[in-house]
């Protein structure tokens, strides 16, 4: 349900969004109308209403409905069209935020359904139009309002015009009165609660993916250099701690150059992404961490494990990537294989331990790739 | 105030239980504050206290009272434990955000649920606890809110309390307001209207910038600041459609940093980044802002996309950017190096973008085998 609403946002239309504002306050409007209406037809509830201002109200509500239906009109053949329409958008803002700002006033602008639709408004508003345009509709309806109550406090007009003492017995509501306040404040609660809390599981859930998106390699789906780096240093934290061994291994793909040059950078993407699924099942426990540094480098973080145990998950490894074949460019069936560089650290810093792996993968390299070379780093490195 | 919206939203991101906490009680207690003053006032002017049921006030102003010290209790001791903690204690969160909401939607109710814009500090609150909270500590104070409504609409339905219990008379029944209420409505209004509109626009201000960081993240190559592959990739379709349309020059660079195997070996791999990252700065600053593309496609590979240029501009382009690159000297351990750049250029042409990059790296293995270092162009 979120996930369709936030669809929505994101691909709809200007004119789609003023639509979806429309198409909602206009019917609410012609509620509004009808119920005013019966309300006015009836003795008892006209006597504990004032009728002009009553009045005045349905003369307002007649022509924002016009207007919005207008609008809609208009609005319907482009809906499709990616343009903005700030003037649009400025007609709807004013129209429904001051049909609102008036049913504010007339029922009286301290009452907590009167605030509740005008921070609903808002909070829809923003979520649709542009927030420039609520800026400004905020701003026209605050002014009425404050003017409005300035009026009130200076004793020129009566507080709450529509209804009078009538509407009241003995200090309680009427039955009509208390209807309708309960309807326009719950109505109000709800719509509100729903829209906020939204919005928040909207700005979560963007938090997870940019934390995601800034930690994570996009092709492969692992790690990236930076999380990676992140966690070394936190294992070798606890490692100084615990004095436990670790080990981390740099891996490197053979002749990967020529994969891209020869074949396509198309087909070296799909070798690397089936490099990084070898490597992510060869780990052992999910404390083990396996992240592409860059290019064709990954690394593979081996908590606890000493060097037989890293020479074992680099042996998998290896047999893995044996069985994997991809078709080349002239349709023959070729292999990849990997150099790889251990290191099994006794507490020393993150550069020794790079060094070292580094220099155990450069000898991989030169001693004819496809193998590891292994090594535990002596203390006197730190 | 830019920065202090800035610390305020690195809370709200890491929502580590205790510092929300701390905010939570900085926020809630200056609210509770103004509605106590203004009971305190009522219960020292018996013309005021007038208005309030006989009795009744003193309940109110404890129950208040109340609040407001649990609330700075539990605050100053997220204050005093923020060091301590390894982790959340969502406990800590239930108890900070439980009680004054609820106490908050008890002291609405009293004063006529609908009457007054109490409602609105309801909302308020609630909303300054989803943003420093999740959901999960929200909601028992959601729930038992609504328990709570739905026991005093039934009562009231059943004539066992009327519209507003706290007070002798609800504040308003169709008359003038009288100056108390006046005075009343208008300050709790205020104090919870301005907070709420200002926190909603920041919201949806943070929801954008969001938005627009996500975008640029999934197109840009973080080390480098440059495009990414797939950026480029889009770009080069979108230029050779418009070349094709218009049928102006448009011109397509492939260039690769000579030897980066060996930096990386020799200096290692920080200085390597270094490396790139300088590069990345060159080409951002060397072409032209909003037309022309810079991206980094592959480890140490990059391209340019130059429209309204031809196969001679764009040679020129690369020919000035390997000289600049080439008279930086880059340090590491003490050793001092220059960074060479082979280059390819290719014209797109009738809009066949595809084409063109693969006759730029035509042109660049061909300065690669003719010793590096130079730019080599598509003949015409």
């Amino acid at each position: 349900m979120r996930q369709a609403v936030e669809r929505f946002l994101l691909q709809s239309t200007p004119a789609s969004r003023c639509l979806l504002i429309t198409g909602v306050t206009t019917p609410a409007f012609a509620v509004y109308l009808l119920v005013h209406a019966y309300g006015l037809s009836q003795d008892e509830i006209r006597r504990g209403l004032r009728v002009p201002v009553m009045l005045g109200l349905q003369a307002a509500l007649l022509v924002g409905t016009v207007v919005l239906s207008a609008l809609t009109l208009w609005l319907w053949p482009r809906r499709r069209d990616r343009q903005a329409l700030p003037g649009a958008e400025i007609i709807i803002a004013l129209v429904v935020g001051g049909i609102y700002t008036l049913l504010a006033i007339l029922s009286g602008l301290f009452t907590a359904s009167a605030n509740l639709i005008l921070m609903g408004v808002l909070v829809i508003g923003l979520m649709l139009l542009q927030r420039r345009t609520m800026l400004v509709a905020f701003v026209v309806s605050l002014v009425i309002l404050m003017s409005y109550d300035i009026l009130v406090a200076l004793h020129q007009v009566p507080y709450g015009p529509a209804i009078n003492e009538h509407a009241f017995r003995d200090g309680q509501a009427v039955w009509w009165w208390a209807r309708w306040r309960s309807l326009a404040l719950y109505i109000g609660w709800g719509i509100l609660l729903v829209l906020v809390l939204a919005l928040f599981e909207s700005l979560d859930s963007l938090h997870r993916h940019l934390a995601h998106l800034s930690s994570t390699d996009v092709l492969t789906g692992l790690p990236n250099r930076r999380s990676f780096m992140d966690r070394l240093q936190t294992e070798l934290a606890r490692q100084k701690r615990t004095g436990r061994p670790l080990s981390l291994v740099l891996i490197d793909a053979d002749h990967f150059k020529r994969i891209n040059d020869e074949h396509g950078h198309l087909m070296g993407d799909e070798v690397l992404k089936r490099l990084a699924s070898v490597l992510n099942l060869g780990v052992r426990t999910p404390t083990d961490m396996a992240a592409r540094l860059g290019g064709e480098e990954f690394a593979l973080l081996l908590p606890d494990a000493r060097r037989e145990d890293a020479e074992a998950v680099c042996y998998r490894i290896q047999k893995s990537l044996a069985q994997y074949r991809f078709g080349g460019a002239g349709g023959e069936p070729l292999g990849i294989t990997v150099s790889m560089g251990v290191v099994q650290s006794r507490g020393q810093g993150v550069e020794a331990l790079l060094r070292a792996a580094d220099a155990n993968l450069y000898q991989a390299k030169r001693e004819g790739r496809d193998r590891f070379v292994t090594s535990v780093l002596e203390d006197a490195a730190s | 105030m830019r920065a202090l919206l800035r610390r305020i939203e690195g809370g709200l991101k890491h929502r580590q239980h205790t510092s929300s906490a701390v905010l939570y009680t900085l926020a809630t207690v200056p609210m509770l504050m103004v509605l106590w003053g203004l009971q305190a006032y009522a219960l020292s002017d018996a013309q005021t206290l007038a208005h309030y049921r006989p009795g009744a006030l003193p309940w109110a102003q404890h129950l208040l009272t109340g609040l407001i010290v649990w609330q700075l209790a539990c605050g100053v001791y997220a204050w005093w434990s923020r060091d301590r903690m390894d982790e959340a204690r969502p406990w800590l969160a239930w108890c900070t955000v439980t009680p004054t909401l609820l106490g908050l939607l008890a002291l609405s109710i009293a004063y006529g649920i609908k009457d007054t814009p109490m409602g609105m500090v309801v909302i308020e609150e609630l909303v300054v606890a989803r943003a420093l909270f999740s959901l999960r500590v929200v909601r028992p104070a959601l729930v038992l809110g609504v328990a709570m409504i739905l026991v005093y609409e039934w009562a009231h339905a059943q004539g066992m309390v009327g519209d507003s219990p706290l007070l002798s008379a609800p504040v308003f029944h169709g008359v003038d307001l009288d100056p108390w209420w006046s005075l009343w409505l208008r300050v709790v209004l205020h104090t919870s209207l301005w907070p709420f509109a200002l926190g909603v626009f920041f919201l949806f201000n943070s929801l954008a910038r969001h938005r627009s960081d996500l975008e640029t993240l999934a197109r840009t190559d973080m080390l480098t600041g440059l495009a990414n592959r797939r950026e480029f990739m889009a770009r080069l379709a979108d230029e050779s459609h418009r070349q094709a349309r218009a049928g102006h020059a448009c011109t397509v660079v492939v260039c690769d940093i000579d030897h980066f195997k060996r930096i990386n070996d020799q200096y290692g791999h920080p200085a390597g980044d270094a490396v790139l990252a300088e590069v990345g700065r060159l080409m951002r600053t060397g072409v032209r802002q909003h037309l022309d593309l810079a991206a980094r496609i592959g480890g140490e590979e990059f391209a340019l996309i130059l429209p309204e240029t031809d196969v001679q501009g764009g040679q020129r382009v690369a020919e000035k950017l390997a000289r600049t690159l080439k008279a930086i000297p880059f340090t590491a351990n003490g050793q001092t190096w220059h960074v060479t750049l082979s280059a390819g250029v290719a014209e797109i042409h009738a809009g066949r973008g595809e084409m063109a990059l693969r006759a730029a790296d035509v042109q660049l293995y061909a300065a690669k085998a003719a010793g590096r270092d130079r730019v080599v162009s598509s003949p015409q």
